[in-house]
């Protein structure tokens, strides 16, 4: 045992001369890598999977594309990776959850991040939430929903299910607890069957048009610019509110609703390349084959932004007043 | 009736058998391969649905991910390297078991186990299917709370000779468990900083640390698998086969606890297992003691994990809530099959759902003949010199590790994990106890925040709370006293010098926890709190004892008494040879992954190691090595192209 022992010591020494003399670099110029900030199988991996069966076509040399989850921290992880870990001449693309563009400023402490350096391509959808309560739970009217004492579901205080929840309870000065920890939309919509909890405050209308639920809910609030169709007359909490200072920090809030589905390209890609993927992602948002697909997918409204839009609206954002912030972290508190 | 014929003659369509076929062959080959399990193949097939009829999308995805349990046994009882997470428990005495030249045995009580478990689940799938959606709405989150503290008793099963270590090794998994940003406050527990650790220690990582890499080091000790050369024989497979049928009523229990378990959202295939597990040990039967190759520690978990996939369909398939995670990767399917998990499913969909039951069936069915008839030339390979194995399997389990994370970080964490597991191994701290800590912390932590956020303390009131809570404390009072009987039994123990080292060592950590745990918000920092305090009584009392061993200067080793009896499995005398050993390996074949990429460094690490050992010599040493690399890209770039990060020297020469 001894003398292997020693023997491994030395191979250890040619490995490392053997290999230095025969790297092979595998670099393929040829393919794009689509890195999503989410696991396998969530709508985000399915908004990347359908971007990546497309882009190509509309890129020069009709690359291929493929899709690698690099999941964490709410898609914040990829974000900060797309900072400078990855390379930045085109060949990799990001799909990030909306809310990092607010990150830094709703969790200063522990996430230090600044969205404006990532080159934004364009966004895929513009959705609106509501808060939406089961009708056995008896909660009919927007004046119930601020007065009553009953839970809401929510995931972690930094999940979007729970900042839209914490928004309407503080904005409306509303009763209601948030239960936090629930893994998930769907162990949210879950419980609420099982009559733990009155309902949540990420509803869309994709869902509120699954079978039943329209009939078992009462929509009772609503958020996003967005034209909401037959619940157009669902009040609208920032229009609720009626302090000043208190209703530009919802807005904020509310403007994560704005687009969603963004794609970037990682901090330092070249202009000229950034121009060509953004226009490759303006094409594809037009062609009839990728828009009948997402039809068919039924998982998000196509509703695209251009890149060019998304650098205007978040720059517009994040110029304003510090003291906006502050207020909008005590309104999701 | 009509819907259950409509389902058997959609699937029995030849192409949707081909697709499943094909997914039963993936599963088989991923559930082989350390370091990639069930939900990295259902990402990896996933995709390939998105244009097929949803009878052919399930038979792939369902085909694929009924079987990764039942082929993870493989390197689980040969090397002790678990396939997958699901296998883990099975390394404990299925390992044993090669060790002593029964592995054609263990095989054919893990197949047999697995394929009436994966049966029986499908079946309890099938029979759940018209009162699917009130048996689930009937399930509040006091009952999986209640559910999850049952599972964390059997940890008085699990704790070995020494009961404290046992419990101290609990609660180190649970206290690992809460690294990473906590479910509720959304705080950074012990993230140092790292985005990393953001979502925890990977779970994948962790088991091939823990118990993989130990083993390699006793294997490079040992010599081979097996110590005596024997070659292994049908009958011994067959043996292994009658055994299983002859323990019904244990493989019957299992399923149910398999199929159960799989069903509530947040207790994975690798808590379940270990439940089976302890459920198996509190009546050791005939045989060798739990921990030394006992047969019925191999039947129970094999049985319970693959009765899962059954059991988790359940919660998913009825209200889209994913049972396992390898189940939230299926939802996408149904998202792409324009398919709403739902009433719907037990309606007018039914025969798709029906469809998924003959799947399951199916796929277990072949999967385990397959197996089995592989059984004898796989079972040759325990004989095979550990200078040949060592490097290969090192190989497969480095690559693995770098594939989860896609970060130099990985390494880090299996080289720590590493030392722990192999420190833990000599010196009788059970893993197994640390496992079901690690897998049960964080589903006990948010149950117990949702149940008490929503019933207050109500939820103590609710009738199968009350007799699960009574199972739990009844399972433990009568460990507890078979502990106080068997105090002062005279048994080796581990080394004392080594021993109080190592306790006091764990100490330290957990009052340094105890003191950081002090400053997360109540919320985010009560689980920790009590852990790190409960663990810090503990290995303190630990320490203690082993201090009073090691002033006493007890005799260790020969002419005494027995050696303790149990998981402990020490490497002896040249523990810390073969532990360097595969350290300076594993560092190696690490630091040459970073430099020129994954096949390139596999491929000479190989063959260098081969060929400097004495393995073999050079030209076969080389076709070893290029065998190995050539394996590795068929599984981790043909099967799934992944984009691997750019090899540190990738740029430097001009090729």
């Amino acid at each position: 045992m001894r003398k292997s022992f020693g023997e491994f010591i030395g191979a250890a020494a040619l490995c490392v001369a053997v290999t230095l003399g025969g790297v092979a670099a595998g670099s393929a110029a040829d393919v794009v890598t689509i890195q999503v900030g989410y696991g396998a199988g969530g709508s985000y991996d399915m908004a990347a999977r359908l971007v990546g069966r497309h882009l190509g076509r509309f890129l020069p040399g009709t690359p291929e594309v493929i899709v690698q989850n690099v999941p964490g921290g709410g898609s914040l992880k990829l974000a900060q990776l797309l900072l400078g870990a990855v390379p930045a001449d085109g060949s990799v693309i990001g799909a990030i959850g909306p809310g990092t563009a607010l990150a830094a400023k709703l969790d200063p402490e522990n996430v230090q991040f600044d969205p404006q350096k990532l080159k934004w391509l364009g966004s895929l959808g513009a959705v609106e939430s509501f808060c939406a309560v089961s009708k056995a739970s008896g909660i009919a009217t927007a004046e119930d929903f601020a007065t009553k004492e009953f839970h809401i579901g929510a995931s972690g205080k930094s999940s979007t299910t729970y900042l839209f929840a914490a928004l309407a309870k503080n904005a409306l000065g509303a009763k209601f607890d948030i239960v936090t920890g629930f893994d998930g939309v769907a162990a949210i919509e879950l419980a609420m069957e099982r009559g733990e909890i009155a309902g949540h405050c990420t509803f869309d209308r994709n869902d509120l048009a699954k079978t039943g639920m329209s009939d078992a809910m009462n929509v009772i609030v609503r958020f996003g610019r967005a034209d909401v169709g037959e619940y157009q007359s669902v009040p609208r909490v920032t229009e609720m509110v009626t302090d000043p200072a208190k209703k530009q920090a919802a807005e904020m809030v509310e403007s994560l609703r704005d687009y969603d589905f963004p794609f970037v390209a990682p901090a330092g890609t070249p202009d000229d390349v950034v121009a060509v993927l953004r226009d490759a992602f303006d094409a594809m948002t037009k062609d009839p084959a990728f828009v009948a697909e997402v039809e068919k997918h039924g998982e998000f409204k196509l509703q695209p932004t251009s890149g060019k839009e998304l650098e205007r609206m978040l720059a517009e954002r994040l110029s304003v007043d510090p003291a906006v912030f502050d207020t909008m972290r005590q309104l999701v508190q | 009736m009509d819907i259950v014929l409509t389902a058997a003659a959609e699937l029995a369509e030849p192409y949707r058998l081909l697709m499943l076929m094909a997914g039963v062959f993936a599963g088989l080959i991923i559930g082989v391969v350390p370091g990639i399990g069930g939900i990295f193949g259902m990402a990896l097939l996933l995709p390939l649905t998105y244009h097929m009829d949803p009878y052919a999308a399930f038979a792939l995805l369902l085909g694929m991910g009924s079987v990764t349990t039942t082929s993870d046994t493989i390197p689980a009882v040969l090397f002790g390297v678990p396939g997958t997470v699901g296998a883990v428990a099975t390394v404990v005495d299925g390992h044993a078991m090669a060790k002593k030249g029964e592995a054609a045995r263990a095989f054919g009580a893990a197949y047999m186990a697995s394929m009436i478990g994966g049966v029986f689940g499908a079946l309890l799938l099938a029979l759940s299917i018209p009162v699917m959606r009130p048996l689930v709405l009937a399930m509040k989150s006091p009952d999986f709370l209640a559910v999850s503290v049952f599972g964390l008793s059997m940890v008085a099963m699990l704790a070995g000779s020494q009961p404290l270590k046992g419990l101290a090794a609990a609660m180190l998994g649970m206290l690992a468990s809460f690294v990473g940003i906590d479910s509720h406050a959304g705080i950074h527990r012990w993230t140092f900083d790292q985005i990393y650790l953001w979502d925890g220690l990977p779970i994948v990582v962790v088991f091939l640390a823990l118990f993989g890499i130990p083993e390699m080091a006793a294997l490079l000790v040992r010599g081979s698998v097996q110590g005596k050369p024997s070659s292994p024989s049908y009958a011994g497979m067959f043996q292994g086969m009658r055994e299983t049928l002859r323990e019904w009523p244990l493989v019957l229990r299992c399923s149910w606890i398999g199929t159960v378990l799989g069903a509530v959202p947040g207790v994975g295939v690798a808590a379940l297992d270990w439940i089976a597990y302890g459920h198996a040990a509190a009546r050791p039967g005939k045989g060798p003691p739990f921990g030394e190759g006992n047969v019925r520690g191999v039947i129970a978990p094999e049985s319970a994990n693959n009765a899962k996939e059954g059991g988790s369909l359940i919660p998913t398939v009825a209200f889209g809530v994913p049972g396992s995670a390898s189940m939230s990767i299926l939802l996408g399917a149904f998202m792409v099959q324009g398919l709403v998990p739902g009433p719907d499913m037990l309606g007018k969909n039914a025969s798709v759902t029906v469809s998924m039951v003959f799947s399951i069936a199916l796929a277990n069915i072949i999967g385990a003949v397959t197996c089995l008839i592989m059984t004898r030339p796989l079972a040759r390979m325990a004989g095979v010199p550990a200078k040949l194995l060592v490097p290969i399997i090192l190989a497969f389990m480095i690559v693995g590790t770098y594939q989860a994370s896609m970060s130099p970080l990985g390494f880090v964490v299996l080289g720590l994990l590493g030392f722990l597991g192999m420190a833990m191994k000599e010196l009788n701290w059970p893993r197994s106890a640390f496992s079901l800590g690690f897998v049960l912390g964080p589903s006990l932590e948010s149950q117990f925040f949702l149940t008490y956020q929503i019933h207050g303390w109500g939820w103590l009131a609710r009738p199968i709370v009350l007799i699960l809570l009574a199972l739990a404390v009844f399972g433990f009072a009568r460990q507890a006293l078979a502990w106080y009987r068997a105090r002062g039994a005279k048994a080796v123990l581990p080394a004392a010098p080594a021993d109080t080292l190592f306790a006091a060592t764990v100490a330290l950590v957990a009052l340094a926890a105890t003191a950081t745990a002090l400053r997360f918000p109540f919320e985010a920092g009560i689980f920790p709190l009590i852990s790190a305090t409960v663990l810090a009584v503990l290995s303190l009392a630990v320490t203690a004892q082993a201090l009073v061993r090691w002033r006493r200067g007890q005799a260790d080793g020969a002419g005494g008494p027995p050696p303790a009896a149990g998981e402990w499995n020490p490497i002896g005398a040249f523990a810390l040879r073969g532990n360097g050993g595969v350290a300076v390996l594993c560092a190696i074949l690490a630091v040459l992954v970073l430099l020129v990429g994954h096949l390139t460094a596999s491929f000479v690490f190989v063959t260098a190691a081969i060929a400097l050992s004495g393995g073999a010599r050079l030209p076969s040493a080389a076709v070893y090595g290029l065998g190995t690399a050539a394996a590795i890209y068929a599984v981790f770039d043909l099967l799934v192209p992944q984009p691997w990060p750019a090899p540190l020297l990738g740029g430097l020469l001009p090729i």
